[in-house]
């Protein structure tokens, strides 16, 4: 083999490599404009902190760039829309990574989903702390003013069950369970969906 | 040690080092199976055991995978894959297996753990709209090229006379810089 056509063999990759990265980095400034067009709400400033409580020790740059847009869009915002802003949830967190991991991506979607279900369907306060941990195989919202009533529940798992469906279609099948205990709802996701990576999101309300 | 495995063993070295200092150690476990594997192969061992720690590098994969994708079903498989492959290399020549069913049971190893890699990326693939991470596109490359060297070496193995050095030597450097272009995105996320 003539080292020419080594040379070319061993620069081929690395060249797909760097196109794919200045891809995604063009990428990123298209979320970024998206993000700015479609956020409604300064409590996703809140989110902000979610995020970065999420992907503390993880592979943070693509959540970074979120991040920016997200505090950059939340001094402009007026008006709470929860129904328009839900709206712009899948542009919002399109290609978040958590933990590096396809599946932490998951996990943290689901945390914030569900967060955004439980707020919508309990209409509680600002201040009314809802923390939203993702573990492996279930997701736990611990709420400040427990317990909550069964109406509550019922609709926070309607919420939750519709953002599974609608967003997080991971495969076929997948149902929501929720339980209420003193305070506290556990939404298992069957079949260890949120990988092992996927480490806890903390939601402040 | 040919030019193109020195390009190789150079690379494995360089994306075993930037995995340890500036990733997380996603791939160490397969990285450092590959050039320990490698450098004894190279150093010379008996038959037997070369085909056992050539196994090495798919059982640590099957774990890498497992780790990464969080996916038990495929990444059992491709582990009984290989487990399997890796008893057979080692057993079957006390029994007298012939040097074509040893090299068999050392590449039918990697095409069942580059197929389990490709089972377990595709749900997750469907599954989300999000661009994959450096380190899943370079697990799904890792997986390409396995699957290239498993099919080329079961295809040499039972073509009559048929050498495909060419082949090895462009698998190898396009393997090299595999492991380059893998580093870089390392360096790059720092």
């Amino acid at each position: 083999m003539s080292p020419l056509l080594a040379l070319a063999l061993v620069l081929a990759p690395i060249a797909l490599f760097c196109a794919a990265l200045l891809l995604r980095w063009d990428g990123h400034a298209r979320l970024r404009r998206d993000l700015v067009a479609s956020l409604r709400d300064d409590e996703l400033r809140e989110l902000s902190d979610a995020a970065s409580a999420a992907a503390l020790d993880e592979d943070a740059e693509r959540l970074s760039v979120v991040l920016r847009a997200i505090h950059e869009a939340a001094s402009a915002m007026t008006s709470v829309d929860l129904a328009r802003e839900l709206a712009s949830w899948p542009t919002l967190l399109d290609g978040v990574e958590v933990a590096g991991n396809p599946r932490g991506t998951i996990a943290f979607e689901t945390a914030l989903w569900l967060r955004k279900a439980t707020r919508l369907a309990c209409a509680r306060s600002r201040d009314a702390a809802v923390l939203a941990t993702a573990k492996r195989d279930r997701v736990e919202l611990a709420f400040a003013e427990p317990p909550i009533d069964q109406d509550s529940t019922q609709r926070v798992w309607l919420g939750a069950d519709r953002a599974m469906d609608e967003h997080l279609s991971v495969g076929r099948g997948i149902g929501v369970q929720a339980l209420e205990t003193a305070g506290r709802l556990v939404v298992r996701l069957p079949g260890g969906l949120l990988g092992p990576e996927s480490g806890d999101a903390y939601v402040p309300g | 040690m040919s030019v193109a495995q020195a390009t190789w063993f150079a690379a494995a070295l360089l994306l075993l080092a930037a995995d340890v200092a500036l990733g997380r150690r996603r791939l160490l476990p397969y990285m450092a199976a590959l050039v320990v594997t490698s450098a004894l192969v190279t150093l010379g061992v008996p038959p037997s055991a070369d085909l056992g720690l050539r196994a090495m590098p798919p059982i640590a994969w099957a774990i890498v995978l497992r780790r990464r994708t969080g996916d038990r079903a495929a990444s059992r498989v491709g582990l009984a894959i290989t487990v399997a492959g890796a008893v057979l290399a080692v057993a079957l020549p006390v029994r007298g297996m012939s040097v074509v069913a040893q090299l068999n049971a050392l590449f039918v190893p990697q095409v069942g753990i580059a197929l389990a890699t490709v089972a377990a990326y595709v749900p997750v693939a469907r599954a989300h709209t999000a661009r994959p991470a450096p380190v899943d596109v370079a697990l799904v490359s890792f997986a390409a090229l396995d699957l290239a060297v498993g099919l080329g070496g079961l295809v040499q193995l039972h073509v009559a006379d048929l050498r495909l050095w060419e082949f090895w030597d462009a698998l190898t450097y396009l393997n090299a810089g595999v492991f380059v272009a893998v580093a870089g995105c390392y360096w790059w996320r720092r």
